[in-house]
């Protein structure tokens, strides 16, 4: 049985395809741009394997992305924004505090489930380092942003009395960044033995231990 | 019953054929309504009446109808591989029905699981043509002892949702003999169904409601099929055509293709009248098996009510059997009778009891997982938390979210207008959605208002809005906002496909909500939209891991929505929506144990899998979902469910894959290694777990088989079966079929149950068909043996064979 209460018409076949097929070829090229960069990295995947992949010819491809740097600074926007989504608050700003650091545990884990994404970061950042690289000024940009949250955080954590005031700031947010990427790093070699979730969250523990301030104010509730 | 003696029964159905005039006889051909039939007073026909009903009878109404069981879906059912299961299902579905006066129950849906990203397969048994079969069978009997109609459903190759009544099924012969036609020929043949159901698809090229091959030839033909074939909802296109190609009955009405043309075809030659008497022979025959001929049947009065205690127990039961385990690591399950438990997940307090679709079932109550769990702990024992959004598009608040600010009851209240502004109508609805269609009260309102005040204890920051096709004008608060929801046309969209605007913010105590609507359409859900505005799911996640960390163990519970699992809509991915992986993965690397239950009918993506102590696949339970869970994960029900599904580790994997039509073809291209037939085969990746796959609470040894051969057939197998662990258990024993060539694929012969108490050893005897042991020879158009030899595989699913039996070639 099915809801639609009345006969279908001709016009319905044509109209079950819809359009929005050019918004769904970029979603997918974007997508099968994301899985080469992250096995072969950026200088190894070439526009013909990423058109085959979308079921596009090179030359539809690149009606939608002019060169393979654009596809893969749509790549790392598209990143960039899914992981914003996953920490930013309903407000659109960034948690602060400990809550910063518990986001990123989250963020680990939620890593942790996406190899694909691990793969592309570690494999791009990597790359890019060379000034020339395509992807090199988002590189930049990318540290720059997750230091400035963090920073953030921490000096708002030390404001509400959440972190010690002695606390160095610039070395606990460094410190987190590379616990981060370092492990990501070792758990693309090994998966099976390395949790990078459980590890970050210990080091996590670790600092609120040494740099908790004393009366740490209510956890908002679990529910 | 019918008084009519059986024995005169043909030649009275002639005697009452020949009394109707060609108009008279044709009319009776066409529904009377949406899920009605015709009655012929001259004949003494009654009128019959028809509801949805795989997982509950529904009746007529699609939203706020009459409250209904709603029963543990389909591959919950089958899961427990037992047709006392679905037999017993079929006779509570004919309960319901008699409770409704309704005749003819439209299910079981018996096509199969050839990819798993089928929107609609939590309504249909497996990947496995004899299972399929068999399970069905037993659950058309438990319908028709009853004296309701049961309407297997949809023949043919119907396994995808995607354009399905354009789409062209290419299969070739072989395939459809032993795979996609088996299931209805085994039914045909065990249990003589009353009626089934032609689908919306082509056939190779053929509309499968004019389909002369398949339902002259194959199904009233060859298997000497008696019943009745009705089109599906909308699904006839032609007259002349469908009526000489074995269609019976075309639904609903009135309207359609039938009617007054059929009358006309007669009349030019198109269609001969003994063609017409046939269909209405074949339409008296049900009405005389459902006792709506001659004399009128009596109908039960004294039936269990949906929410008593008869019910409840008998519906927990079957829900809670056929939950499977799929991991069990340091026999974390059952969990321990003290300790404490951190229950985490949207599915936890919002648990999926039911797929989307015309099986929806408005049933008395749906138990969460949160309730059953606290119910069976105790409050101390459980701590619950909230998960991620899982989610994409809004549905109907829960009734005590909202007051009617009318009366005050739970709900909203629904106000028609006509153009001038007057009230042709005023109602309160419970669930906060109304269904704007042909014939209902809406119809000729102008403008729908719906209003509620919104329940709050404190000011809330809340996502609010509107469902549905039409211009809105939406007020809350001190708001006012505008919002043009347009369709484009697309078949039954305003109901299956959802259009929604929604808002963010803080509404007070008291503040009410009252959206007006131009409706954009004749058939249209319209609903208001009021919950708490999600939260980022970094801070859901870390509230979660705080819980999991203060409890003994965590029990993450994850799953699909009627988003993913509905009639109408394919997947396109089997991961979990949202952020539930992330949510699974960050619990795991901070509990002690975690246990994760999964709310889900078909395959999920489970990248934690290694990370996580535990995972139960709970289906879709009905309404008792949350008590059947609890019983499940204490060890108070074994569940003992075994896949009746591959499921793949990646994307991508497994013998079929896209649903989507190719130039309107869907070619099945595996042929006959459908699910685990063709995921057995050389250089196949390995799944994440097998069709059979379940481990069950307790373990189990398998001793010396043999094997009973007869005319190259293996007409059984057996097996000495230990049950080693330290509980009682319920072990069912699979065999398989691996032919000597190794271009035939593995297959399912046979399969029985067996409870042992631990230690307890027994010699198991497992009869085998003979229907998975034969091959179609579409050049001679008929059956032969395979080939002999080959090898039986008795197994638990086939990634863990425990006994090789070869046989002589």
């Amino acid at each position: 049985m099915s809801f639609p209460p009345r006969y279908r018409t001709a016009g319905d076949r044509a109209r079950s395809r819809g359009g929005a097929s050019g918004a769904q070829s970029r979603a997918r090229a974007v997508q099968a741009a994301l899985e080469l960069f992250a096995t072969s990295g950026f200088r190894g995947t070439s526009v013909a394997a990423v058109a085959e992949k979308t079921g596009l010819s090179q030359s539809g491809l690149l009606h939608h992305f002019p060169s393979k740097a654009a596809l893969l600074s749509a790549v790392l926007e598209a990143r960039d924004a899914e992981d914003g989504e996953f920490l930013a608050s309903a407000d659109g700003t960034p948690p602060l505090g400990w809550a910063a650091f518990e986001a990123l545990a989250a963020l680990v884990a939620r890593n942790s489930t996406r190899p694909h994404l691990v793969g592309l970061f570690v494999r791009v950042t990597a790359e890019a380092v060379e000034p020339d690289h395509p992807g090199h000024a988002w590189v930049r940009r990318h540290y720059a942003g997750v230091e400035n949250w963090l920073t953030e955080a921490v000096r708002a954590g030390q404001e509400r009395g959440e972190i010690r005031r002695d606390a160095p700031v610039d070395a606990l947010v460094r410190t987190t960044i590379a616990v981060m990427d370092g492990l990501q790093q070792q758990w693309l070699l090994d998966p099976e033995r390395v949790s990078m979730v459980a590890e970050f969250s210990a080091f996590v523990d670790t600092l609120r231990a040494r740099w908790g301030a004393r009366q740490v104010p209510a956890q908002p509730a679990a529910t | 019953m019918a008084a009519t003696p059986v024995t005169d029964l043909d030649a009275h159905i002639d005697e009452a054929i020949a009394a109707l005039e060609l108009e008279r006889k044709v009319r009776l051909l066409t529904g009377a309504a949406m899920f009605a039939l015709r009655g012929e007073p001259a004949i003494g026909l009654a009128p019959m009446i028809l509801s949805d009903g795989p997982t509950g009878v529904r009746g007529a109404e699609f939203v706020g109808g009459r409250i209904a069981c709603l029963l543990p879906n389909a591959t919950l059912l089958a899961q427990h591989w037992d047709t006392a299961v679905t037999e017993e299902a079929g006779a509570l579905l004919a309960d319901e029905a008699a409770a409704q006066r309704v005749h003819v129950v439209l299910g079981p849906t018996i096509n199969l699981h050839r990819t798993p990203l089928g929107g609609r397969l939590f309504e249909a048994y497996g990947e496995d043509p004899l299972l399929t079969g068999e399970l069905a069978a037993a659950y058309v009997r438990g319908l028709q002892e009853k004296g309701i109609a049961a309407t297997p459903k949809h023949f043919l190759a119907n396994e995808s949702e995607t354009d399905r009544t354009t789409a062209d099924s290419v299969v070739d012969e072989r395939t459809l003999r032993e795979v996609y036609l088996l299931p209805f020929e085994i039914v045909v043949d065990r249990a003589d169904p009353w009626a089934v159901m032609a689908s919306y698809n082509l056939v190779n090229g053929v509309p499968a409601t004019e389909h002369a091959e398949l339902l002259d030839g194959v199904l009233k033909g060859e298997w000497r099929y008696r019943g009745l074939v009705m089109s599906d909802w909308f699904a006839t296109t032609s007259t002349a055509a469908s009526a000489n190609g074995g269609l019976d009955l075309v639904m609903p009405g009135p309207g359609g293709p039938w009617e007054g043309r059929l009358v006309a075809a007669v009349r030019d030659g198109r269609v001969a009248e003994s063609t017409v008497d046939e269909h209405v022979r074949r339409l008296l025959r049900l009405a005389h098996r459902v006792g709506a001929l001659g004399t009128q049947r009596e109908w039960p009065t004294d039936l269990p009510a949906p929410d008593g205690l008869y019910r409840r127990r008998q519906l927990r039961r079957l829900a809670a059997g056929g939950m499977t385990v799929l991991v069990n690591r340091n026999e974390t399950l059952p969990l321990a009778s003290s300790g404490t438990v951190a229950l985490i997940g949207r599915h936890a307090v919002e648990t999926v009891a039911q797929g989307g679709g015309s099986a929806r079932v408005r049933p008395p109550h749906v138990v969460s997982i949160a309730d059953g769990m606290v119910a069976a702990l105790g409050a101390d024992r459980v701590s619950v938390a909230d998960g991620v959004e899982v989610r994409r598009h809004p549905t109907a608040p829960p009734p005590e979210a909202l007051r009617d600010p009318e009366d005050g009851r739970p709900g909203m209240r629904v106000t028609a207008r006509d153009a001038a502004g007057a009230v042709l109508g005023s109602r309160h609805v419970e669930r906060a959605e109304v269904l704007l269609s042909p014939g209902g009260w809406l119809e000729s309102a102008a403008t729908v208002e719906l209003s509620a005040e919104v329940v709050l204890d404190r000011p809330t920051r809340m996502r609010v809005g509107v469902r549905g096709l039409g211009e809105w004008v939406f007020r809350a608060g001190q708001r006012r906002d505008t919002a043009n929801l347009r369709g484009t046309g697309a078949l039954g969209e305003g109901v299956l496909v959802p259009h929604a605007w929604t808002a963010d913010l803080e509404l007070r105590p008291g503040d009410r909500i009252i959206a007006a609507v131009r409706p954009g359409g004749d058939h249209s859900l319209l609903g208001l939209v009021a919950r708490p505005a999600p939260r980022p799911a970094a801070e859901v996640i870390s509230a979660a891991t705080r819980a999991a960390r203060d409890a003994d163990v965590a029990v993450v519970v994850v799953g699909l929505t009627e988003e993913q699992e509905t009639e109408g809509l394919d997947k396109s991915t089997l991961a979990l929506p949202g952020e539930q992986d992330a949510l699974v993965a960050a619990v795991a690397a901070v509990a002690p144990r975690t246990v994760v239950v999964v709310n889900a009918a078909t395959p999920v993506l489970m990248p934690w899998l290694d990370r996580v102590d535990a995972v139960l696949l709970a289906g879709l339970p009905g309404q008792e979902a949350g008590d059947a869970v609890a019983a499940a994960l204490l060890g108070e029900v074994e569940p003992a469910g075994r896949l009746v599904t591959t499921f793949p580790a990646r994307d991508g994997d497994g013998p079929a894959w896209s649903p989507v039509p190719v130039g309107d073809r869907v070619a099945y291209a595996e042929g006959t290694a459908v699910g685990y037939r063709g995921w057995f085969r050389e250089g196949m990746p390995e799944p994440l777990f097998w069709f059979g796959h379940g481990l069950g609470y307790t373990t189990w040894e398998y001793g010396e088989g043999d094997v009973t051969v007869h005319r190259d057939v293996v007409r059984s197998v057996a097996v000495t079966l230990t049950n080693t662990g330290r509980r009682p258990g319920r072990e069912v024993v699979q065999a398989y079929l691996r032919p000597a060539d190794p271009a035939e694929p593995v297959r399912l012969i046979g399969w029985t149950a067996a409870h042992l108490a631990p230690g307890e050893t027994a010699r198991v005897e497992v009869p085998c068909d003979i229907r998975t042991q034969r091959m179609w020879d579409a050049e001679a158009g008929g059956w032969e043996p395979l080939p002999a030899g080959g090898a039986v595989l008795i197994a638990r699913g086939l990634g863990d064979v425990r006994v090789t039996l070869p046989l002589i070639g």
